[in-house]
């Protein structure tokens, strides 16, 4: 249905009118039953990340030890047990929500930040400038995102900041080529020359013109890469370079249950789910919105 | 210096002595070769040729715009309201665009930005140019949409909520927000059909009136350029055959090229006559010619037009003409001899 009946004009009768993009590419969204289920157990999960933050005190409910209960199996009182340390396994994969959110949106923010304002200087301008951009941008693409992550955690030390420091910045290159080609696209539109004939900056017409009309090819890369970055974490975490003990972050639960991983397997399941599900859901939506923006898929 | 540019200043736009090449790793494009212009105000230039002609490339370089690289300028100085475009800083050249000098793009389907409504595309180009805020520019955009037939409360829309003509007119408006003293019309209606070409030239024409604006139409349809123009300059390859008023080069056609344009318009009178296109194609641009370049298609030609370039010779009142055959006594082209 390309229109809906909406508008009312003078004399009372309704008339059908256009469905701007918004409604468009929602429509087209809606179409894909999987990105629908993507999108709610992704609401779910965000709202069970703020509302965790009031339901749980960080220092008793989360990180406090009770000798009393340790290494219980999931039982009605504890549904998903408890660890070593006799904390609750279901209070701390909850709250571990908050981190994998934050670190994937922090990762991506700082990575499509950067990567795409090189990636549009790069495509927009062309010629030497694109060289020198690009040629750096894939020299940093060559050193593998551990090592990279390695390097900047071993130089400044294990923290939350450093570790979506490092994700963010060894995901810039990816940002700065998707940028680069759409910008490449949309920069031969005639609208961006008419643009200029008009007397607008370069500066104003990468933001005004350019970018608002390369944005979906960045959208969907911001939003996959948003997976990616919670599995790097909780990979960085999980060998001990990411967030440190007692954080409940769902990489580093993995790893302290290591050793008892084989007579309480709660200890790894249920962190381990938490990961695949908002992964599984981010990239449900992902692909949803791919389809929805990609105008040869339409109607 | 100053006396030069007080004569430039009689003329809305004046082009002298421009040559423009591309010149890439495989060859050099001789796009625009040491052409003259010049533009009264109020006047309207009806710039005709076929594709590749380089009608764009020579108005593009008004406004400072040929990409460089691969554009390389190697002669020539264009002013604008007496000042030269050549010598303008960057701050200059972006006050002259769309203040001084605007253009409609060929195409309205690709024109206009997608994403921004057509409201906020006309009050851009308002407040780059006006001094005013971006409520008042929103305002202003609202009333230049209506001087073009839209109703102001379609500001708000996004373009592919418009038809084609529709389009067309806000790219116009867009064009007219700031009253440009000059303004260049790149194949407005090439892509528009017919019924609506007749409204955006209607349209045009108007707007010229009420603002005073003096315009350069760029087209390879003849029947648009008798609709509007009142001078006409012919190019082909780079150059400019033939150049004068409109009933001089419509009523007493000189050039063989311009004859041949004519000729390959169907005729409303005669409709069962074959349609007579030029032979040939157009030269290949990336090499230089010895002689006149229309020389291998011109029913015309002698072995002198291989040999030497004709330049462009008074014939005529407000009428030039660049080819040899007139050095010949007595000599008139075809369509000339009918009575």
């Amino acid at each position: 249905m390309l229109f809906k009946k909406s508008k009312k004009i003078d004399d009372g009768r309704s008339i059908y009118v256009k469905k701007s993009r918004m409604q468009e590419i929602w429509h087209q969204f809606q179409k894909n039953k999987g990105a629908v289920v993507g999108l709610i157990m992704l609401i779910i999960i965000i709202g069970i990340a703020i509302v965790s933050g009031f339901v749980f005190d960080y220092k008793e409910d989360i990180c406090a030890r009770h000798a009393a209960t340790r290494l219980i199996k999931p039982c009605l009182e504890h549904p998903f047990g408890t660890d070593q340390m006799g904390r609750s396994v279901l209070a701390r994969v909850l709250y571990g929500t908050r981190y994998s959110l934050l670190i994937g949106i922090v990762v991506v923010g700082v990575s499509t930040g950067i990567g795409t304002m090189l990636g549009a200087i790069a495509g927009y301008y062309g010629g030497k400038i694109e060289t020198v951009i690009m040629r750096i941008v894939e020299i940093f693409m060559m050193i593998p995102n551990i090592l990279l992550g390695i390097i900047f955690v071993a130089a400044f030390g294990i923290s939350l900041t450093n570790l979506m420091l490092a994700l963010g910045l060894s995901t810039v290159p990816h940002f700065a080529r998707t940028a680069r080609s759409s910008v490449m696209t949309v920069r031969g539109n005639e609208y961006v020359e008419a643009a200029k004939a008009m007397g607008v900056s370069d500066f104003k017409i990468i933001f005004t013109h350019v970018l608002p009309n390369a944005l979906s090819a960045i959208l969907v890369q911001a939003t996959t890469r948003v997976a990616s970055a919670i599995i790097s974490a909780a990979t960085f975490s999980f060998i001990g370079l990411g967030v440190p003990s007692p954080t409940p972050e769902w990489g580093a639960m993995l790893s302290d249950a290591r050793q008892n991983m084989r007579d309480f397997p709660h200890l790894v399941i249920f962190p381990g789910l938490a990961i695949m599900v908002t992964v599984l859901a981010i990239n449900l939506v992902g692909d949803g919105l791919r389809d929805a923006l990609d105008p040869k898929l339409k109607r | 210096m100053g006396v030069v540019q007080e004569r430039s200043s009689e003329y809305a736009m004046e082009i002298r002595d421009l040559a423009i090449r591309y010149v890439t790793d495989e060859a050099t494009v001789y796009a625009v070769n040491h052409i003259d212009l010049k533009l009264r105000p109020q006047g309207t230039l009806g710039l005709v040729g076929e594709t590749g002609a380089g009608k764009t490339t020579t108005v593009l370089s008004i406004l400072n715009l040929i990409q460089t690289p691969p554009g390389v300028i190697d002669s020539g100085e264009i002013f604008v309201n007496g000042r030269n475009v050549r010598e303008m800083t960057p701050a200059e050249l972006s006050e002259m665009r769309g203040k001084e000098v605007s253009m409609i793009f060929q195409d309205p389907m690709t024109s206009l930005n997608p994403v921004m409504t057509v409201g906020e595309q006309i009050a851009e180009s308002i407040l780059l140019h006006e001094n005013v805020d971006k409520k008042t520019a929103y305002e202003m955009a609202k009333k230049t949409l209506e001087t073009v037939g839209i109703p102001g409360e379609r500001a708000g829309e996004y373009p592919h909520q418009f038809s084609g003509g529709m389009k067309q007119r806000v790219v116009i408006a867009i064009a007219l927000a700031c009253h440009p003293n000059v303004l260049i019309a790149d194949e407005p209606t090439t892509a528009l059909d017919v019924t609506i070409q007749a409204q955006v030239l209607d349209l045009m024409r108007k707007l010229k009136e009420s603002y005073h604006t003096s315009t350069i139409l760029i087209t390879h349809d003849l029947g648009v350029v008798a609709e509007i123009c009142d001078e006409v300059a012919v190019m082909y390859a780079g150059s400019i055959v033939e150049i004068g008023s409109l009933r001089e080069v419509y009523k007493n056609t000189l050039h063989p090229y311009t004859e041949g344009l004519f000729n390959s318009l169907p005729n409303m009178g005669d409709r069962a006559s074959e349609l007579r296109p030029i032979k040939g194609l157009t030269p290949d641009p990336t090499k230089i010619y010895e002689g006149c370049t229309f020389a291998e298609r011109c029913p015309y030609a002698s072995e002198e037009c291989l040999k030497r370039r004709p330049q462009l010779k008074d014939a005529g009142e407000n009428h030039k003409v660049a080819c040899l055959a007139y050095e010949r006594e007595g000599f008139a082209i075809e369509r000339s001899r009918k009575p």
